[in-house]
């Protein structure tokens, strides 16, 4: 989703579109869908969902999901249609037919194909429709589910293209298993005032994110991410700790918002981000990142990998040789190798994505590595290891580390993320980091008091607290100063900030 | 077998896998209430107790399970 801020007046955001995936990141080809659009849009489906009789209501959502995706093009259109009536096809004959492995691993490849095509055929990159990572991965979820017999398949052709192209998570997700969210989609929801009001609540802090903190630390760290050259030290490791707040603020932004959206019109949508930055771990990380990327990569990828023959020979030999440790870690080690290169192509075939994912897959299986010595330490000193100290050097490290992955992820090239990592250990670069941060102050103040209250958000909610519930309790007039304050911040980013897109549309 | 005799069993091949003979579950347990029952380790568990039972969980079964009253019951179904 691409919000287009410029156009003005209009609080309740809208939905980008249109331009073409692989362009998104130099943002050409995008034509927008403006703001103003989205709330007609938005408004008109939402008065229709509740006025039709409640056994029709997801063709309403039908009738919108298809306006919302043809508004991006035709051609983009006319290729995810394809793709739905393929997968609905191979998921009927993956049920009926006896040589069930075989079209499922037939499904998968045609699936694999298309996304290697899209991303390498120049000719095939000018039609590469909107969200076609996010959606191939939901059919091939859907297929497998079908051949392990966890769902039956839908013999209903619209509904699967329902669930498929489902307007707030067919973009970016997240991603939803068939069997949950039919479930809801095709549930009947009588309008529910409390859930309304909470999906207005999660849309709007989700704008506030993307567009008040992550837009605008944009601003801060472009040019230190555009080549890397003379920036150093302290300078590059400031951009670094900026860029984790910027991707996060705008990703779970985009979150909220699709959240927020699917909450007004009665279905839940799975969380995918849980706090992920008070996590203790790098593995942690990644279950309080994207958890439902890591969820299906998990459930149709590392678990299927440690299933294999491969893996289970080599657990039993090293159990036949009593050694316990190498029972655990060396198949562990392959799935998450395997594991990780996927995530990586599916990224992209650019080898900074690549390198990224690997960063992460390699932490984490050092990490699996170390454990006994880190037992060894935790025993021997037991009370010191498990205080709130150690707690926080934890969150600091991870932190770290993920901002350090990062520098692999955010720049255009490998050469840039080399020239970045060289240059912050060659030279301090203090003073030019005080120079930055001068040159910078306007945008830094903006910023300032938009993080420390998603800190104390993220910490309310980290200790089990809904703030929305909190914030929904609140008197009348202090609610109405909040939205009055939000509606500020939104107005001022607004006049100065480039249009943005959001950092994982390219996905 | 009695379902109490399956749980003792799992109760038995939980302390050899997580080397921790204090680890008590019951029917309610998930994997958030058993320190370092994580993804990297539900495979092992998985493949030690296919070991004490004698049967092959179906991939559906290793991801969908959400407590040890799902597990216990799909060892009941198999053995």
């Amino acid at each position: 989703m691409l919000f287009h801020l410029g156009v003005g007046e209009h609080f309740f955001v809208g939905i980008w579109y249109n331009g073409y995936e692989v362009c998104a990141k130099e943002s050409a080809g995008f034509m927008g869908f403006l703001i103003k659009e989205f709330a007609y849009f938005f408004i008109a489906t939402f008065l229709l969902y509740y006025l039709v009789p409640k056994k029709i209501q997801w063709v309403v959502l039908l009738v919108a999901n298809t306006y919302f995706y043809y508004a991006s093009g035709w051609k983009s259109f006319v290729f995810l249609t394809g793709t739905i009536l393929v997968s609905y096809g191979l998921g009927l004959l993956i049920e009926k037919t006896k040589k069930k492995s075989l079209v499922m691993w037939g499904s998968i490849l045609i699936f694999v194909a298309m996304l290697c095509a899209m991303r390498v055929l120049p000719a095939a990159r000018s039609i590469m429709p909107l969200g076609l990572s996010f959606y191939s991965l939901q059919c091939i979820g859907y297929m497998i589910e079908v051949y392990r017999g966890s769902t039956e398949a839908e013999k209903n052709p619209l509904k699967y293209y329902v669930y498929i192209s489902y307007f707030p998570h067919v973009l970016q997700g997240p991603f939803a298993d068939y069997n949950e969210l039919k479930k809801k989609i095709f549930a009947p929801h009588a309008f529910d005032y409390d859930k309304a009001v909470y999906g207005c609540y999660r849309f709007v802090w989700g704008f506030m994110k993307k567009q008040v903190i992550a837009e605008r630390i944009g601003n801060i760290v472009n040019p230190i991410f555009a080549t890397g050259e003379g920036y150093y030290g302290a300078t590059v490791f400031y951009a670094m700790v900026l860029y984790c707040i910027q991707l996060y603020a705008d990703f779970s932004g985009y979150m909220d918002m699709a959240v927020g959206v699917s909450y007004g019109l009665g279905i839940e949508l799975q969380e995918n981000f849980n706090v992920p930055y008070r996590s203790k771990s790098m593995a942690e990380f990644w279950r309080r990142w994207h958890m439902s990327l890591g969820l299906w990569f998990k459930n149709y990828v590392f678990y299927p990998m440690l299933r294999t023959k491969l893996c289970t020979s080599i657990r039993a030999k090293m159990k036949a040789k009593k050694n316990k440790y190498a029972m655990n870690v060396l198949p562990t080690t392959i799935g998450l190798f395997v594991n990780w290169t996927l995530i990586g192509l599916w990224h992209g075939f650019d080898a900074n994505y690549l390198c990224y994912d690997w960063a992460c897959g390699l932490i984490i299986i050092l990490s699996e590595f170390a454990k006994p010595l880190y037992d060894k330490v935790n025993k021997a000193a037991p009370k010191f290891m498990q205080s709130k100290f150690m707690d926080a050097v934890r969150v600091v490290r991870t932190f770290i580390l993920v901002g350090f992955t990062f520098l692999l992820f955010r720049p255009d090239t490998l050469a840039v993320s080399k020239t970045l990592f060289v240059n912050m250990f060659t030279k301090p670069g203090i003073k030019q980091l005080l120079e930055y941060g001068y040159w910078n102050l306007y945008d830094e103040f903006l910023i300032f008091l938009p993080i420390v209250l998603l800190c104390i958000v993220d910490s309310l909610k980290y200790k089990g607290v809904n703030v929305y519930e909190k914030v929904h309790k609140w008197p009348f007039v202090i609610r109405w100063l909040i939205y009055i304050s939000a509606l500020i911040m939104v107005y001022v980013s607004k006049f100065e900030l480039a249009k943005g897109i959001f950092a994982y549309y390219v996905f | 077998m009695t379902r109490e005799e399956i749980l003792a069993k799992v109760n038995e091949v939980f302390h050899e896998v997580f080397d921790d003979d204090s680890i008590v579950v019951v029917e309610a347990t998930t994997a958030d209430d058993v320190e370092d029952w994580d993804s990297l380790m539900h495979i092992t568990l998985i493949g030690e107790i296919e070991a004490a039972f004698g049967f092959k969980f179906q991939m559906k079964d290793v991801v969908g399970m959400k407590n040890v009253g799902e597990m216990l019951d799909i060892i009941a179904a198999n053995i």
